[in-house]
């Protein structure tokens, strides 16, 4: 799907345009179904994740902070979150039938996202060889498993490799006045 | 203050997280971490990172209204506003008429002139794109579509007499489409054992299926580092249909260049004429 169709159907979706709707459900609707099918769900879920995940991105878009590179994969990833959040909080669909409920629930999870987004945008300033060996270690490979696949001389140099780019990366996290804001920094447990 | 955080820490944190330290070192950390600010902070933007990264994390931070700011009235009254009300209305009535593709009805249509001329120009229109795409490189997702057949690619122990049933009942369970079972009947093959190579090929196959590719890649190396098997270069092989779905041509390029460092590697021609295309 192109940048400039994407656009298209975000404006469309912002403006709450039927046209836009369909053709989101046409293009992007199936994928879900497959995602959420494959991760315990059913298609009842699929249509509920799939509206709030909309619903989210109008809301947030609205707020004025959300900057989105690409409709579609963003979309996927907020289905894939709120997915992963309901399976997590263990929701039974008749706890939230209320639109006070719902609002709630959708607005808790507007800070939850910020913080997904936060972390995300941080790990793309690095550089392109960092982004390599940390999306691999945050992938739970393991260094020899690095050695092998990136090249590297040594398990000692992938160690100190994946620790100079992690720490680059904190060190981002840590100097965005953002990161002193979000309560997550307040609580250890979840 | 707390000591920074160093290579060794850093482990003991990971470790920590993934819950793999022993129950003295694990006490040890957490004495630690409490005398240690700096450390608290790399624990929760280490879980955070996880989160954010990993695909396969099944983790997800849920907010209460404590941990959120004086936006949230505003948000809330966002998601109550008439105007989003209306396109929650619309999306779920959207939502309502859609039916997947191959549940729809294939509509009648009558048999007329004008449906004969409609149609015609219709074929000659996709012929022309046709011919125009096949002047051009071809898309990855392209070429995924092509080259994999999971099914045909997969060993089948359907008429074998040596096969356990353990092999049988993962590859009935992968025609099933029941990914997660072809993992669970897989988890405990051992290494030395002799179905060690295909839990491979149908565990990784199953976690590509669940989209998980990271896992599936890590199989497909493995069986690619049994050199004693003939077949251990179906491990490069199947780690290219993975990158070719995500059209991820650098991890595409760098593993056909492995498949074509030699000519007995499995699918070496086709890997041939991928490379082409790709350049």
């Amino acid at each position: 799907m192109s940048t400039e169709k994407t656009d298209r159907l975000l404006d469309g979706l912002l403006t709450g345009d039927d046209q836009s709707i369909k053709e989101i459900y046409a293009k992007i609707f199936p994928k879900i179904i497959s995602f959420i099918k494959a991760n315990k769900g059913g298609i009842d879920d699929a249509h509920d994740v799939f509206h709030d995940a909309l619903l989210y991105i109008i809301v947030a878009k609205r707020e004025g902070k959300l900057n989105i590179r690409a409709f579609e994969p963003y979309l996927i990833v907020v289905c894939k979150n709120l997915w992963k959040r309901r399976l997590k909080n263990g929701v039974i669909k008749s706890e939230i039938t209320t639109l006070e409920d719902k609002s709630t629930d959708l607005s808790l999870y507007f800070f939850e996202q910020e913080c997904f987004d936060f972390y995300i945008e941080m790990f793309q300033k690095l550089s392109a060889n960092c982004k390599e060996i940390l999306g691999n270690y945050f992938n739970g490979w393991s260094y020899d498993e690095i050695l092998k696949d990136l090249n590297y001389t040594s398990i000692n140099t992938v160690r100190q490799r994946v620790f100079k780019c992690r720490s680059k990366l904190t060190q981002l996290i840590k100097t965005d006045k953002r990161f002193q804001k979000m309560k997550h920094g307040q609580r250890n447990n979840n | 203050m707390g000591k920074e955080i160093t290579t060794e820490l850093l482990e003991s944190l990971n470790q920590y997280l993934q819950g793999t330290l022993s129950a003295e070192q694990q006490q040890n950390f957490e004495s630690e971490l409490s005398n240690n600010a700096a450390l608290q902070e790399e624990l929760i933007i280490q879980k955070n990172l996880i989160q954010a990264l990993n695909k396969d994390s099944k983790d997800w931070n849920i907010y209460k209204k404590e941990d959120t700011d004086d936006r949230f009235d505003e948000i809330k009254k966002g998601f109550e506003s008439e105007a989003i009300q209306d396109i929650s209305n619309k999306i779920k009535s959207t939502g309502r008429d859609f039916v997947p593709r191959n549940s729809r009805p294939i509509p009648k249509r009558r048999f007329n002139r004008v449906f004969l001329l409609a149609a015609g120009i219709t074929l000659l229109v996709l012929a022309i794109i046709l011919l125009i795409q096949t002047m051009e490189t071809s898309s990855e997702s392209e070429l995924y579509q092509r080259y994999a057949d999971w099914n045909s690619e997969l060993p089948s122990f359907s008429e074998k007499s040596s096969d356990t049933g353990l092999l049988l009942n993962a590859e009935k369970a992968f025609k099933n489409k029941d990914y997660q079972e072809v993992i669970k009947v897989l988890e405990n093959v051992e290494v030395n054992d002799a179905n060690y190579p295909f839990a491979l090929m149908y565990s990784g196959a199953a976690y590509h299926k669940l989209d998980q590719n990271d896992k599936a890649a890590k199989q497909f190396k493995s069986l690619n580092e049994l050199t004693n098997l003939p077949e251990h270069s179906k491990g490069l092989w199947f780690e290219l249909l993975i990158y070719m779905k995500a059209d991820d041509s650098i991890k595409m390029k760098a593993v056909l260049s492995k498949i074509l460092d030699n000519e007995n590697n499995y699918h070496y021609e086709d890997a041939k004429k991928i490379l082409q295309e790709l350049e």
